[in-house]
């Protein structure tokens, strides 16, 4: 037996390949998660598709249904776009915050979501920005929205045949503003032991649309849907304030283990939604 | 800033003489290394904690044909490791003490055939109970249960009992740290190639040639001279490389032998973290009586050290534990108690401080205490508690006249601005949402080896006079000491040059063979420079000594002349070139090419090895830090911003390279006091790769600001004393007197996480 890399140059051919060849079918973009898991368990049969050199999927481009991104970006192509910087924010603060360098200039947003960590950087900004999964195989395109597509502890919504080739999502409207803070061991290559995304849209000083996600801080990377409507029609006034840690406390599900404890994450993903709030509510 | 004395070639910057080859990437490495017809080696292991061996199962599946296999029972001469204490054997044969334990080893022609093998020996094992988590050996201790200790050793001084009547205040705590990984880059691997004549020789990773070479002679019953133990480049070793060694060499021995083939064995990083030597875990309680004008009376300290299965180096280690554990402060009544515990773990074992770094943290925290409840400053009841002249250590050492703690311990706080900034800190203030607080460690590292250590070993050193001709050295440096990165090649060589009078280009120092090299000791305990430093400079000075007078007879016609800066000059202005000079003395066979020196201790050093009375150290190199750290109030994220750090470490001989030390050593803490954590699941430690043990990453460093203030070592030409270790032992208190100050509430074990702070301050953080 053995292992077949198969090297795809267009989207076409990966999907065909993926729908053909000999299983397991394994896709690699980046390789950066899955060489380390590799390392330990490396493959003996099946196909590998390597993705990393198929145009289509590195796009990264403002269409009228939203902002497309390729699942064949890489944290540095996120990190470095005026696009992104413009009008999804969090995406470029968290894709600057992946890995080190060299992490950035190799790793994929679609490995990122595709790897289904709780942990993973990209999820939390893109839920905010209530991302669209686009999915396809040989046999047509499907969406996805993100919260959806995470089912359980690294568990997604990815069928037989299908990969992910981009995810759709909503530009910052005005009035919008967001936030990502990510808290790790280390200042950099460091795995989040909890992370924060917000985007809230203001009017004055009322709160019209929010959003917020956090990571590790659950099974899978989660919506605070609960905290979002209460805190929707509010004044950014001192109860508010008060109030909107306690509501994000309640809704997160952390663990202990060898990063982090549940009781601190807990605590602490209150804190960091607060401090944005009350940064918005003191003008800077 | 670095003020040194410059004196030739000691004090000056030279370039580091590996570093181009290491840079460009030349540097030959035990894995880089192939040898005809080489094998693999693999280890099989425990897969219980405890237990007796009741036989080995051979996977009849398995194709054994290329595989050889070797058990205990293979082995020539004695299954046991020398070291200190003769307890641990190379291959357990009867009962196993840790999971992981090496029962038997297989070689195969690649490295996965040879795990392969290794996975289908299956060792029968009947379990038996077993103690493995530090925190219940702790709270054992603490309930007065049962343990076993593998080693004890008190130190007394005065009168306790009369210490505590005497006392106003008394303060009592206890403080820990935990497991810790050495981390080096490059992983434990050796060579064993076996020879015509029956012997072996042994190439690889190590700090020890000479702890190598006996063990393999005892363990393959083989005389000294059919043993050759060879360094290859070392990438890092920080005392993770001082006794292990002994044991993979043995291994590739033990199949190099059976097999009639070159085997080598190199771990990958979750074998080397999971199986090899770690910084042992600590307890230590201090109970200390004050006056309440800060005046120390008495002083009993309980000190824990948690061993694992085998004494391996443990002795030595609560050994240097114990000594610094009550270190720097005068006091007329101490009672220290020393406890190695046995447990059902990897043997702990070396690591860049070796017990001093648990005994500082627990010395430096409770010192902060101390003055927190007679009412002072951290600093003013340093300055008042700090040795003078003439004092004695618990050891019963006097301290000299003159020596650099005090001057340290003032430069750090003028530098620091310590005081001004003390006042400042948060003291977990809710005005504020980043809290600032500054901290400061003043402590020492005893250079050289413990007690009569040095007299024992009486380190040899030499210099040979060479050929030279096309570039090649005309002076070569005998010593068993290894590079390993730290810059031994080059400091040595810079002593050498110096006491000669000649360019530091003419010395070379190739990596040890003990075929070739005379034992030097080991290089460990801050001892090279100073120790081996000194020997080769009295030889080199005999050298030259010789060699100026072989010129005078033979070019000034009996005129006295001096070797200075590769010239001899008589007093009449008549010169000789150096290498023209050794070419000419080389001619005549007969003449002294090898000048070798013997260290010995400064006159009148006396040690009591049974009561651990008397001169613990030669000399010591004393430091202060001070920690500036800043903590968000909203994440408790933990930031050392700035570090003033003032060292005497004696003559400094190359400033840049010992700025190096320095800042590597305080990084190494910075991961020790805030990161680094192996837990303990299942008889194995937790953390076993990179993604899971953190270490600092370059963002994680604090502006660092060194100054060195020489104290020389006054008993050797050079004058250098130790620097290896020092530079790690005193950060994490550093740290944790800074954070203690920034949120008013101490952390009292390692290491400093926002998580541990969180639950110390939850109460008081959910109420705000
Ligand atoms: C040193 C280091 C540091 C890291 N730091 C971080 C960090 O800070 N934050 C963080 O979030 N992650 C981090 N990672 C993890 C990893 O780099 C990221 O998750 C990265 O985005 C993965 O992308 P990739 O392209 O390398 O994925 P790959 O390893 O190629 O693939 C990952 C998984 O996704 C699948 N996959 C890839 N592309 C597709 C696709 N188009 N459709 C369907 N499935 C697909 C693969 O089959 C595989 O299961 C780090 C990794 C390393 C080694």
């Amino acid at each position: 037996m053995g292992v077949r890399v198969e090297i795809a140059d267009t989207l076409q051919q990966a999907l065909r390949l993926l729908a053909e060849s000999e299983p397991p079918v394994r896709l690699l973009a980046g390789g950066t998660d899955l060489l380390v898991q590799w390392r330990r368990d490396p493959p003996d049969s099946g196909t590998v598709i390597v993705l990393g050199h198929i145009p289509e999927l590195q796009v990264i481009e403002a269409r009228p249904e939203g902002i497309y991104i390729g699942s064949g970006a890489t944290h540095a192509a996120l990190r470095d776009s005026a696009l992104l910087k413009a009008k999804v924010p969090a995406i470029v603060t968290a894709a600057s915050g992946v890995g080190g360098r060299q992490i950035q200039s190799t790793g994929t947003i679609g490995g990122n979501i595709a790897n289904a960590s709780p942990a993973a950087d990209l999820a939390p900004p893109l839920l905010i920005a209530d991302a669209q999964v686009v999915l396809q195989s040989v046999r047509g395109e499907r969406k996805v929205p993100l919260d959806t597509f995470y089912r359980g502890y690294r568990e997604i919504d990815l069928r037989e045949g299908e990969m992910i080739v981009g995810f759709l999502v909503r530009p910052l409207e005005p009035g919008g503003v967001e936030f990502f803070r990510k808290l790790g061991m280390r200042s950099a290559h460091a795995i989040a032991k909890v992370s924060v995304a917000m985007r809230l849209v203001l009017e004055g000083r009322k709160v019209c649309r929010a959003r917020i996600a956090l990571g590790s801080l659950a099974e899978v990377p989660l919506r605070a849907e609960e905290a979002e409507k209460w805190l929707e029609g509010r004044e950014l006034s001192r109860e508010t304030i008060q109030e909107i840690g306690e509501r994000v406390r309640a809704v997160v599900r952390p663990i202990d283990d060898i990063r982090s404890t549940a009781r601190y994450r807990r605590w602490v993903a209150g804190n960091l939604v607060r401090g944005f709030v009350e940064s918005l509510a003191a003008g800077d | 800033m670095v003020t040194v004395t410059r004196r030739g070639y000691i004090g000056l910057p030279v370039e580091r003489t590996d570093a181009i080859e290491k840079a460009q990437g030349k540097a030959q490495y035990v894995d880089d290394l192939r040898r005809p017809d080489m094998w693999y080696g693999a280890v099989v292991r425990s897969p219980v904690s405890h237990g007796f061996i009741e036989g080995l199962d051979r996977d009849p599946d398995f194709d054994w044909s290329r595989v050889v296999l070797v058990t205990p029972e293979d082995i020539p001469g004695r299954n046991v490791v020398e070291s200190l204490v003769h307890d641990m054997p190379f291959l357990a044969s009867q009962e196993v003490r840790y999971r992981g334990e090496p029962v038997a080893l297989v070689a195969a022609p690649t490295r996965e055939a040879a795990r392969a093998a290794a996975a289908a020996v299956k060792p029968r094992i009947r379990a038996a109970p077993s103690l493995t988590v530090p925190d219940d050996v702790v709270r054992i201790y603490k309930e007065g249960g049962e343990l076993e200790y593998l080693w004890r050793q008190d130190i007394r001084k005065g009168d306790i009992e009369r210490g505590f009547r005497e006392a106003e205040i008394v303060v009592e705590r206890e403080y820990r740290t935990g497991y810790a990984e050495q981390l080096y880059l490059e992983p434990q691997g050796m060579i064993a190639v076996p020879q015509e004549d029956g012997g072996v020789l042994i190439e690889g990773s190590m700090q020890c040639p000479y702890y190598v070479h006996p063990e393999l002679c005892a363990l393959l019953n083989l005389p000294p001279e059919k043993v050759r133990v060879r360094q290859t480049v070392v990438g890092g070793a920080f005392g993770g490389k001082e006794d292990f060694p002994s044991l993979i060499a043995g291994y590739c021995a033990l199949l190099a032998l059976k097999s009639g083939r070159a085997v080598k064995m190199v771990f990958d990083r979750e074998e080397d973290i999971l199986f090899t030597t770690k910084r042992h875990p600590s307890w230590v309680r201090h109970r200390t009586g004050l006056t309440r004008d800060g005046r120390i009376t008495g002083w009993q300290v309980d000190f824990l050290l948690i061993g694992g299965a085998y004494a391996t180096l443990s002795p030595v280690v609560l050994a240097r534990g114990i000594i610094h554990a009550t270190i720097g402060y005068r006091c007329d009544n101490v009672l220290i108690e020393g406890r190695v515990v046995r447990t059902h773990m990897p043997p702990s074992g070396a690591f860049r401080g070796f017990g001093a770094p648990q005994a500082f943290w627990a010395l430096e925290s409770h010192v902060d205490e101390l003055a927190e409840a007679c009412g002072m400053r951290p600093d003013e009841f340093r300055l008042r508690n700090a040795y003078r002249g003439g004092d004695t250590m618990a050891t019963g050492q006097k301290v000299p006249e003159e020596y650099g703690g005090p001057a340290v311990l003032r430069k750090a706080l003028e530098q620091s601005r310590f005081e001004a900034r003390f006042a400042h800190c948060s003291r977990g203030s809710t005005l504020t949402d980043r809290w600032y607080g500054i901290g400061l460690a003043y402590f020492c590292h005893g250079a050289g080896f413990t007690g009569d250590g040095e007299a024992r070993i009486k380190a040899r050193a030499a210099v040979e006079l060479a050929g030279g001709g096309e570039g090649g050295p005309l002076v070569v440096i005998r010593a068993s000491s290894t590079e390993m990165g730290q810059g031994a090649q080059t400091v040595l060589r810079q002593i050498v040059a110096e006491a000669l009078g000649v360019p530091i280009e003419s010395v070379s120092y190739p990596l040890p063979d003990t075929a070739l090299v005379p034992d030097s000791g080991p290089t460990v305990a801050s001892r090279t420079t100073m120790v081996v430093g000194a020997v080769l400079y009295d030889a080199a000075v005999a050298m030259k000594k010789a060699l100026e007078g072989f010129v005078s007879q033979q070019f000034f016609d009996g005129a006295d002349c001096v070797l200075e800066e590769a010239v001899f000059r008589s007093g009449s202005g008549q010169a000789v070139d150096f290498e023209r000079a050794v070419q000419d003395y080389l001619r005549t066979a007969e003449r002294q090419q090898r000048f070798e020196a013997v260290f010995s201790l400064p006159p009148g050093s006396q040690w009591d090895q049974e009561n651990f009375r008397g001169d613990a150290y030669p000399d010591y190199s004393w430091a202060c830090y001070v920690a500036e750290v800043e903590v968000e109030r909203a994440t408790l994220a933990i930031r050392p911003i700035r570090v003033t750090a003032v060292l005497d470490i004696g003559r400094v001989v190359n400033p840049v390279l010992a700025e190096g030390q320095v800042e590597g050593g305080l990084v190494q803490g910075l991961g020790y006091a805030m990161m680094e954590k192996v837990g303990v699941r299942d008889g194995l430690f937790e953390a076993d790769r990179l993604q899971t043990y953190i270490v600092p990453g370059v963002l994680d460093i604090p502006e660092i600001r060194i100054t060195f203030l020489e104290f020389p070592y006054r008993y050797s030409g050079p004058g250098a004393k130790g620097l290896g270790e020092l530079p790690l032992n005193g950060v994490a208190p550093a740290i944790g007197n800074a954070l203690k100050h920034a949120v008013g509430r101490r952390i009292h074990d390692l290491p400093l996480t926002p998580e541990k702070l969180f639950r110390a301050i939850e109460e008081r953080l959910v109420e705000q």
